[in-house]
Protein backbone atom coordinates (compact mmCIF):
# COMPACT_ATOMS: atom_id res chain seq x y z
CA UNK A 1 0.00 0.00 0.00
CA UNK A 2 1.48 3.24 -1.10
CA UNK A 3 2.29 6.24 1.72
CA UNK A 4 0.61 8.78 -0.33
CA UNK A 5 -2.81 7.91 0.89
CA UNK A 6 -1.52 8.22 4.47
CA UNK A 7 0.89 11.41 4.17
CA UNK A 8 1.14 11.87 1.10
CA UNK A 9 4.66 10.62 0.29
CA UNK A 10 5.94 8.62 -1.61
CA UNK A 11 4.71 7.66 -5.35
CA UNK A 12 0.82 9.02 -5.68
CA UNK A 13 -1.86 6.91 -5.72
CA UNK A 14 -3.71 7.20 -9.36
CA UNK A 15 -6.89 6.58 -7.55
CA UNK A 16 -6.24 8.64 -4.93
CA UNK A 17 -4.69 11.54 -7.17
CA UNK A 18 -7.72 11.73 -8.82
CA UNK A 19 -10.37 11.94 -6.11
CA UNK A 20 -8.14 14.35 -4.23
CA UNK A 21 -8.61 16.79 -7.59
CA UNK A 22 -12.21 15.69 -7.99
CA UNK A 23 -13.43 16.60 -4.41
CA UNK A 24 -11.14 19.41 -3.62
CA UNK A 25 -13.66 21.49 -5.24
CA UNK A 26 -16.23 20.97 -1.83
CA UNK A 27 -12.73 21.83 0.32
CA UNK A 28 -13.41 24.65 2.67
CA UNK A 29 -13.73 28.23 0.98
CA UNK A 30 -12.10 30.76 3.52
CA UNK A 31 -14.66 33.11 5.08
CA UNK A 32 -14.40 35.33 8.25
CA UNK A 33 -15.47 34.78 11.27
CA UNK A 34 -18.55 36.18 12.34
CA UNK A 35 -18.03 37.08 16.02
CA UNK A 36 -20.75 38.80 17.89
CA UNK A 37 -20.07 41.82 19.10
CA UNK A 38 -18.80 41.65 23.09
CA UNK A 39 -21.08 42.91 25.55
CA UNK A 40 -21.51 47.19 26.43
CA UNK A 41 -19.77 47.58 29.32
CA UNK A 42 -23.61 48.88 31.45
CA UNK A 43 -24.96 45.58 29.93
CA UNK A 44 -22.14 43.45 31.87
CA UNK A 45 -22.66 46.04 34.90
CA UNK A 46 -26.59 45.27 34.95
CA UNK A 47 -25.81 41.05 34.88
CA UNK A 48 -23.45 41.43 37.62
CA UNK A 49 -26.28 44.11 39.95
CA UNK A 50 -28.25 41.76 39.18
CA UNK A 51 -27.02 38.76 40.42
CA UNK A 52 -25.30 40.93 43.44
CA UNK A 53 -29.07 41.56 44.30
CA UNK A 54 -30.80 37.71 44.07
CA UNK A 55 -27.47 37.28 46.57
CA UNK A 56 -28.38 39.46 48.98
CA UNK A 57 -31.92 38.69 48.99
CA UNK A 58 -31.22 35.22 49.05
CA UNK A 59 -28.44 36.12 52.37
CA UNK A 60 -30.84 37.94 53.93
CA UNK A 61 -33.91 34.85 53.71
CA UNK A 62 -31.52 32.69 54.92
CA UNK A 63 -30.66 35.10 57.73
CA UNK A 64 -34.49 35.74 58.52
CA UNK A 65 -34.74 31.90 58.85
CA UNK A 66 -32.42 30.71 60.67
CA UNK A 67 -33.46 33.61 63.36
CA UNK A 68 -37.28 32.81 63.14
CA UNK A 69 -35.91 28.75 64.18
CA UNK A 70 -33.50 29.95 66.95
CA UNK A 71 -37.01 32.61 67.98
CA UNK A 72 -39.56 29.56 67.94
CA UNK A 73 -36.93 27.10 70.01
CA UNK A 74 -36.38 29.83 72.68
CA UNK A 75 -39.76 30.49 73.15
CA UNK A 76 -40.62 26.42 73.13
CA UNK A 77 -38.16 26.20 75.77
CA UNK A 78 -40.01 29.03 77.78
CA UNK A 79 -43.23 28.55 77.90
CA UNK A 80 -43.65 24.30 78.04
CA UNK A 81 -42.59 24.16 82.08
CA UNK A 82 -45.61 26.83 82.84
CA UNK A 83 -47.84 25.16 80.28
CA UNK A 84 -47.62 21.87 81.95
CA UNK A 85 -47.92 23.66 85.38
CA UNK A 86 -51.23 25.15 83.75
CA UNK A 87 -52.66 22.74 82.23
CA UNK A 88 -52.45 20.52 85.35
CA UNK A 89 -52.54 22.95 88.59
CA UNK A 90 -55.80 21.42 90.22
CA UNK A 91 -54.42 18.75 92.33
CA UNK A 92 -51.67 20.54 93.73
CA UNK A 93 -53.13 24.05 94.21
CA UNK A 94 -56.17 22.00 95.99
CA UNK A 95 -54.56 19.71 98.16
CA UNK A 96 -52.00 22.57 99.15
CA UNK A 97 -54.66 24.95 100.54
CA UNK A 98 -57.61 22.98 102.18
CA UNK A 99 -54.80 21.48 104.92
CA UNK A 100 -54.69 25.04 106.23
CA UNK A 101 -58.48 25.58 106.80
CA UNK A 102 -58.64 21.99 108.21
CA UNK A 103 -56.24 23.39 110.74
CA UNK A 104 -57.49 26.68 111.66
CA UNK A 105 -60.40 24.55 111.71
CA UNK A 106 -59.32 21.96 113.90
CA UNK A 107 -58.09 24.39 116.13
CA UNK A 108 -61.26 25.81 116.55
CA UNK A 109 -62.99 22.32 117.12
CA UNK A 110 -61.61 19.36 116.98
CA UNK A 111 -64.95 18.04 116.12
CA UNK A 112 -65.16 18.93 112.75
CA UNK A 113 -63.75 17.30 109.87
CA UNK A 114 -64.06 18.74 106.06
CA UNK A 115 -62.84 16.71 103.55
CA UNK A 116 -61.23 18.74 100.53
CA UNK A 117 -62.67 17.83 97.67
CA UNK A 118 -62.66 19.09 93.95
CA UNK A 119 -65.99 21.07 94.15
CA UNK A 120 -67.84 20.86 97.03
CA UNK A 121 -66.50 20.14 100.53
CA UNK A 122 -68.53 18.02 102.43
CA UNK A 123 -68.96 19.47 105.92
CA UNK A 124 -69.76 17.17 108.63
CA UNK A 125 -71.70 18.27 111.89
CA UNK A 126 -70.13 18.68 115.26
CA UNK A 127 -71.34 16.36 117.51
CA UNK A 128 -71.81 18.95 120.30
CA UNK A 129 -73.68 21.20 117.34
CA UNK A 130 -71.44 24.53 118.23
CA UNK A 131 -72.73 27.19 115.38
CA UNK A 132 -69.32 29.36 115.68
CA UNK A 133 -67.57 26.39 114.51
CA UNK A 134 -69.51 25.93 111.31
CA UNK A 135 -69.38 29.90 110.64
CA UNK A 136 -65.51 29.50 110.94
CA UNK A 137 -65.45 27.19 108.51
CA UNK A 138 -67.73 28.89 105.86
CA UNK A 139 -65.82 31.83 106.61
CA UNK A 140 -62.76 30.12 105.69
CA UNK A 141 -64.40 29.04 102.92
CA UNK A 142 -65.23 32.27 101.30
CA UNK A 143 -61.44 33.14 102.25
CA UNK A 144 -60.40 30.22 100.08
CA UNK A 145 -62.37 30.97 97.21
CA UNK A 146 -60.77 34.27 96.05
CA UNK A 147 -57.60 33.23 97.15
CA UNK A 148 -58.05 30.07 94.71
CA UNK A 149 -59.32 32.52 91.94
CA UNK A 150 -55.78 34.46 92.06
CA UNK A 151 -53.90 31.23 92.19
CA UNK A 152 -55.48 30.26 88.39
CA UNK A 153 -55.46 34.09 87.58
CA UNK A 154 -51.43 33.91 87.72
CA UNK A 155 -50.80 31.54 85.19
CA UNK A 156 -53.01 33.12 82.78
CA UNK A 157 -51.23 36.22 83.26
CA UNK A 158 -47.60 34.74 82.88
CA UNK A 159 -48.64 32.95 79.74
CA UNK A 160 -49.79 36.42 78.20
CA UNK A 161 -46.61 37.84 79.17
CA UNK A 162 -44.69 34.89 77.70
CA UNK A 163 -46.72 35.26 74.72
CA UNK A 164 -45.66 38.73 74.20
CA UNK A 165 -42.22 39.22 75.42
CA UNK A 166 -41.25 35.79 74.94
CA UNK A 167 -39.42 35.68 78.34
CA UNK A 168 -39.78 33.54 81.06
CA UNK A 169 -42.49 33.69 83.69
CA UNK A 170 -39.96 33.40 86.59
CA UNK A 171 -40.11 37.04 87.77
CA UNK A 172 -39.08 38.01 84.13
CA UNK A 173 -35.63 36.66 84.81
CA UNK A 174 -34.14 34.86 81.85
CA UNK A 175 -32.36 31.72 82.54
CA UNK A 176 -29.10 30.54 81.37
CA UNK A 177 -30.58 28.89 78.45
CA UNK A 178 -32.79 31.78 77.62
CA UNK A 179 -29.99 33.97 77.75
CA UNK A 180 -27.46 32.02 76.06
CA UNK A 181 -30.67 31.54 73.00
CA UNK A 182 -31.00 35.44 73.14
CA UNK A 183 -27.16 36.40 73.04
CA UNK A 184 -27.40 34.23 70.15
CA UNK A 185 -30.21 35.62 67.63
CA UNK A 186 -28.93 39.24 68.58
CA UNK A 187 -25.82 38.08 66.73
CA UNK A 188 -27.53 36.43 64.34
CA UNK A 189 -29.30 39.81 63.36
CA UNK A 190 -26.31 41.88 63.82
CA UNK A 191 -24.65 39.54 61.36
CA UNK A 192 -27.51 39.69 58.64
CA UNK A 193 -27.95 43.30 59.30
CA UNK A 194 -23.88 44.45 58.67
CA UNK A 195 -24.04 42.15 55.44
CA UNK A 196 -27.26 43.70 54.37
CA UNK A 197 -25.71 47.01 54.61
CA UNK A 198 -22.59 45.71 53.06
CA UNK A 199 -24.34 44.20 50.19
CA UNK A 200 -26.14 47.65 49.84
CA UNK A 201 -23.17 49.56 49.82
CA UNK A 202 -21.39 47.14 47.75
CA UNK A 203 -24.92 47.55 44.84
CA UNK A 204 -24.90 51.49 45.66
CA UNK A 205 -20.95 51.67 44.61
CA UNK A 206 -21.07 49.57 41.54
CA UNK A 207 -24.48 51.38 40.54
CA UNK A 208 -22.24 54.53 40.72
CA UNK A 209 -18.66 53.80 39.62
CA UNK A 210 -19.02 50.20 37.72
CA UNK A 211 -16.93 48.76 39.95
CA UNK A 212 -16.83 46.74 43.14
CA UNK A 213 -14.92 48.22 45.52
CA UNK B 1 5.73 39.45 23.14
CA UNK B 2 4.59 36.09 23.28
CA UNK B 3 1.66 37.34 21.39
CA UNK B 4 4.16 37.98 18.00
CA UNK B 5 5.95 34.51 18.89
CA UNK B 6 2.73 33.16 18.85
CA UNK B 7 1.08 34.65 15.71
CA UNK B 8 4.51 33.63 13.73
CA UNK B 9 4.22 29.84 14.93
CA UNK B 10 0.47 29.83 13.30
CA UNK B 11 0.73 31.44 10.41
CA UNK B 12 3.38 29.05 9.81
CA UNK B 13 1.55 26.33 10.59
CA UNK B 14 -1.61 27.92 8.76
CA UNK B 15 0.18 28.14 5.65
CA UNK B 16 1.86 24.70 5.70
CA UNK B 17 -1.88 23.09 5.85
CA UNK B 18 -3.44 26.01 3.85
CA UNK B 19 -2.56 24.87 0.63
CA UNK B 20 -2.96 21.12 1.08
CA UNK B 21 0.51 21.21 -0.82
CA UNK B 22 3.50 18.76 0.83
CA UNK B 23 5.39 21.21 3.46
CA UNK B 24 6.09 19.01 6.46
CA UNK B 25 3.45 20.00 9.24
CA UNK B 26 4.54 21.06 12.57
CA UNK B 27 5.26 18.32 15.49
CA UNK B 28 2.04 18.00 17.67
CA UNK B 29 3.91 19.13 20.76
CA UNK B 30 4.74 23.10 18.91
CA UNK B 31 1.32 22.84 17.54
CA UNK B 32 -0.20 22.08 21.41
CA UNK B 33 1.82 24.66 22.77
CA UNK B 34 1.09 27.17 20.25
CA UNK B 35 -3.06 26.07 20.65
CA UNK B 36 -2.74 26.25 24.06
CA UNK B 37 -1.17 30.00 24.84
CA UNK B 38 -4.09 31.12 22.19
CA UNK B 39 -6.77 29.45 24.37
CA UNK B 40 -5.14 30.97 27.74
CA UNK B 41 -5.47 34.47 25.99
CA UNK B 42 -9.15 33.99 24.56
CA UNK B 43 -10.17 32.87 28.07
CA UNK B 44 -7.89 35.53 29.72
CA UNK B 45 -8.65 38.74 28.11
CA UNK B 46 -11.58 37.57 25.32
CA UNK B 47 -8.83 37.71 22.75
CA UNK B 48 -10.25 37.51 19.71
CA UNK B 49 -7.73 38.23 17.54
CA UNK B 50 -6.73 34.88 19.02
CA UNK B 51 -9.59 33.27 18.32
CA UNK B 52 -9.32 34.26 14.72
CA UNK B 53 -6.32 32.39 14.53
CA UNK B 54 -7.69 29.57 16.23
CA UNK B 55 -10.42 29.51 13.34
CA UNK B 56 -8.00 29.42 10.70
CA UNK B 57 -6.24 26.79 11.71
CA UNK B 58 -9.27 24.40 12.48
CA UNK B 59 -11.94 25.75 10.69
CA UNK B 60 -10.95 23.23 7.46
CA UNK B 61 -11.27 20.09 10.01
CA UNK B 62 -14.91 21.47 11.27
CA UNK B 63 -15.60 21.50 7.64
CA UNK B 64 -14.75 18.36 6.73
CA UNK B 65 -16.44 17.14 9.72
CA UNK B 66 -19.65 18.38 9.03
CA UNK B 67 -19.42 17.43 5.32
CA UNK B 68 -19.27 14.07 6.71
CA UNK B 69 -22.52 14.32 8.14
CA UNK B 70 -24.81 17.01 6.86
CA UNK B 71 -25.65 18.60 3.54
CA UNK B 72 -23.22 19.98 1.58
CA UNK B 73 -25.25 23.48 1.01
CA UNK B 74 -25.37 23.84 5.18
CA UNK B 75 -22.04 23.50 5.65
CA UNK B 76 -21.06 26.99 5.73
CA UNK B 77 -23.90 28.52 8.37
CA UNK B 78 -22.80 25.32 10.31
CA UNK B 79 -18.98 25.85 10.14
CA UNK B 80 -19.70 29.14 11.57
CA UNK B 81 -22.32 28.00 14.46
CA UNK B 82 -19.65 25.66 16.05
CA UNK B 83 -16.88 28.28 15.86
CA UNK B 84 -19.32 30.54 17.82
CA UNK B 85 -20.50 28.01 19.82
CA UNK B 86 -16.71 27.35 21.10
CA UNK B 87 -15.91 30.67 21.50
CA UNK B 88 -18.76 31.53 23.97
CA UNK B 89 -18.08 27.82 25.97
CA UNK B 90 -14.47 28.07 25.66
CA UNK B 91 -14.24 28.96 29.38
CA UNK B 92 -15.35 25.30 30.41
CA UNK B 93 -11.95 23.66 28.37
CA UNK B 94 -10.04 22.32 31.05
CA UNK B 95 -7.09 21.36 29.02
CA UNK B 96 -6.35 24.71 26.70
CA UNK B 97 -3.95 21.85 24.60
CA UNK B 98 -7.26 19.73 23.95
CA UNK B 99 -8.69 22.14 22.09
CA UNK B 100 -9.11 20.13 18.86
CA UNK B 101 -10.54 17.29 20.44
CA UNK B 102 -12.72 19.39 22.37
CA UNK B 103 -13.79 21.32 18.94
CA UNK B 104 -14.12 17.92 16.94
CA UNK B 105 -16.85 16.74 19.65
CA UNK B 106 -18.95 19.88 19.48
CA UNK B 107 -19.09 19.49 15.74
CA UNK B 108 -20.16 16.24 15.54
CA UNK B 109 -22.44 17.09 18.43
CA UNK B 110 -23.74 20.00 16.21
CA UNK B 111 -24.00 18.12 12.82
CA UNK B 112 -26.17 15.45 15.52
CA UNK B 113 -28.40 18.37 16.41
CA UNK B 114 -28.79 19.38 13.12
CA UNK B 115 -30.71 16.09 11.89
CA UNK B 116 -32.50 15.98 15.25
CA UNK B 117 -34.14 19.30 14.61
CA UNK B 118 -34.32 19.23 10.30
CA UNK B 119 -35.86 15.18 10.41
CA UNK B 120 -39.52 16.11 10.82
CA UNK B 121 -39.58 19.14 8.06
CA UNK B 122 -37.57 17.23 5.13
CA UNK B 123 -36.40 13.77 4.01
CA UNK B 124 -32.66 13.29 3.99
CA UNK B 125 -31.99 12.35 0.75
CA UNK B 126 -34.40 14.94 -0.45
CA UNK B 127 -31.56 17.08 0.98
CA UNK B 128 -28.75 15.38 -0.18
CA UNK B 129 -30.63 15.82 -3.91
CA UNK B 130 -30.97 19.47 -3.10
CA UNK B 131 -27.71 20.03 -2.15
CA UNK B 132 -26.43 17.90 -5.52
CA UNK B 133 -28.17 20.36 -7.62
CA UNK B 134 -26.97 23.25 -6.03
CA UNK B 135 -23.37 22.68 -6.42
CA UNK B 136 -21.25 22.86 -10.01
CA UNK B 137 -19.79 19.41 -10.01
CA UNK B 138 -22.34 16.79 -9.70
CA UNK B 139 -19.77 13.73 -10.33
CA UNK B 140 -17.64 15.30 -6.85
CA UNK B 141 -21.35 15.11 -5.35
CA UNK B 142 -21.51 11.82 -6.18
CA UNK B 143 -18.51 10.56 -5.36
CA UNK B 144 -19.24 12.67 -2.00
CA UNK B 145 -22.19 10.92 -1.42
CA UNK B 146 -21.04 7.19 -1.96
CA UNK B 147 -18.59 8.60 0.86
CA UNK B 148 -21.58 9.50 2.97
CA UNK B 149 -22.95 5.53 2.54
CA UNK B 150 -19.55 4.44 3.88
CA UNK B 151 -19.38 3.42 7.76
CA UNK B 152 -18.80 6.38 10.17
CA UNK B 153 -15.78 5.13 10.83
CA UNK B 154 -14.34 5.86 7.31
CA UNK B 155 -16.47 8.85 6.30
CA UNK B 156 -14.59 11.54 8.49
CA UNK B 157 -11.29 10.24 7.52
CA UNK B 158 -11.56 10.09 4.01
CA UNK B 159 -13.25 13.40 3.77
CA UNK B 160 -10.50 15.33 5.60
CA UNK B 161 -8.21 13.46 3.22
CA UNK B 162 -9.42 14.28 0.32
CA UNK B 163 -11.58 17.16 0.20
CA UNK B 164 -9.96 19.56 3.06
CA UNK B 165 -6.31 17.69 1.68
CA UNK B 166 -5.44 17.06 5.25
CA UNK B 167 -2.66 14.07 5.85
CA UNK B 168 -3.34 11.45 7.77
CA UNK B 169 -1.07 12.64 10.65
CA UNK B 170 -2.62 15.91 10.34
CA UNK B 171 -6.04 14.31 10.99
CA UNK B 172 -4.99 12.17 14.48
CA UNK B 173 -3.45 15.34 15.30
CA UNK B 174 -6.19 17.77 15.22
CA UNK B 175 -9.10 15.08 15.95
CA UNK B 176 -7.07 14.08 18.93
CA UNK B 177 -7.90 10.51 17.10
CA UNK B 178 -4.66 8.20 17.28
CA UNK B 179 -2.74 7.91 14.25
CA UNK B 180 -2.89 4.16 13.71
CA UNK B 181 -6.60 4.48 14.01
CA UNK B 182 -6.47 7.35 11.55
CA UNK B 183 -4.36 5.15 9.22
CA UNK B 184 -6.33 2.02 9.30
CA UNK B 185 -9.45 4.16 8.71
CA UNK B 186 -8.21 5.73 5.78
CA UNK B 187 -6.95 2.37 3.64
CA UNK B 188 -10.29 0.22 4.87
CA UNK B 189 -12.41 3.31 3.79
CA UNK B 190 -10.08 3.65 0.89
CA UNK B 191 -11.02 0.17 -0.41
CA UNK B 192 -14.72 -0.10 0.33
CA UNK B 193 -14.94 3.36 -1.87
CA UNK B 194 -13.06 1.73 -4.73
CA UNK B 195 -15.70 -1.01 -4.44
CA UNK B 196 -18.71 1.16 -4.49
CA UNK B 197 -17.36 3.52 -7.37
CA UNK B 198 -16.76 0.61 -9.57
CA UNK B 199 -20.08 -0.59 -8.71
CA UNK B 200 -21.49 2.51 -9.08
CA UNK B 201 -20.02 3.13 -12.57
CA UNK B 202 -21.22 -0.34 -13.65
CA UNK B 203 -24.54 0.22 -12.95
CA UNK B 204 -24.57 3.39 -14.77
CA UNK B 205 -23.22 1.51 -17.62
CA UNK B 206 -26.24 -0.66 -17.34
CA UNK B 207 -28.69 2.02 -17.38
CA UNK B 208 -27.10 3.32 -21.08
Amino acid sequence: MSDYLWDKTGGPDEDAKRLEELLGNLAYQPRPLELPEPLPRHARMSHLLTWTRVGAIAAALLLMLLAGAALMSMRRQAVTPEQQATQQPSPQLQTETPPRYIAEASQEDDDVAIQPSNDSPEIKQPRNGSRSTVRQVALSRQRRQPSKRRVNEKPASVNQEIALNGVSSQGGELTDEERQAKDQLMLALRFASANLRYVQEQVREVGMTGKPR
Amino acid sequence: MYEVEVTGDLLRIVSSNGGGQTAPAPSASAVDSVEARLVEAVRRDGDREAFGQLYNAYARMVHGILLARVPYAEVDDLVQDVFLHAFKKLGALRDPAAFGPWLAMITRNRAMDFHRRTRDTMELTDTFAAAARMTPQAEANEVLALIRELPETYREPLILRFVEGMTGPEIAERTGLAPASVRVNIHRGMKLLRERITQSGAAKERKR
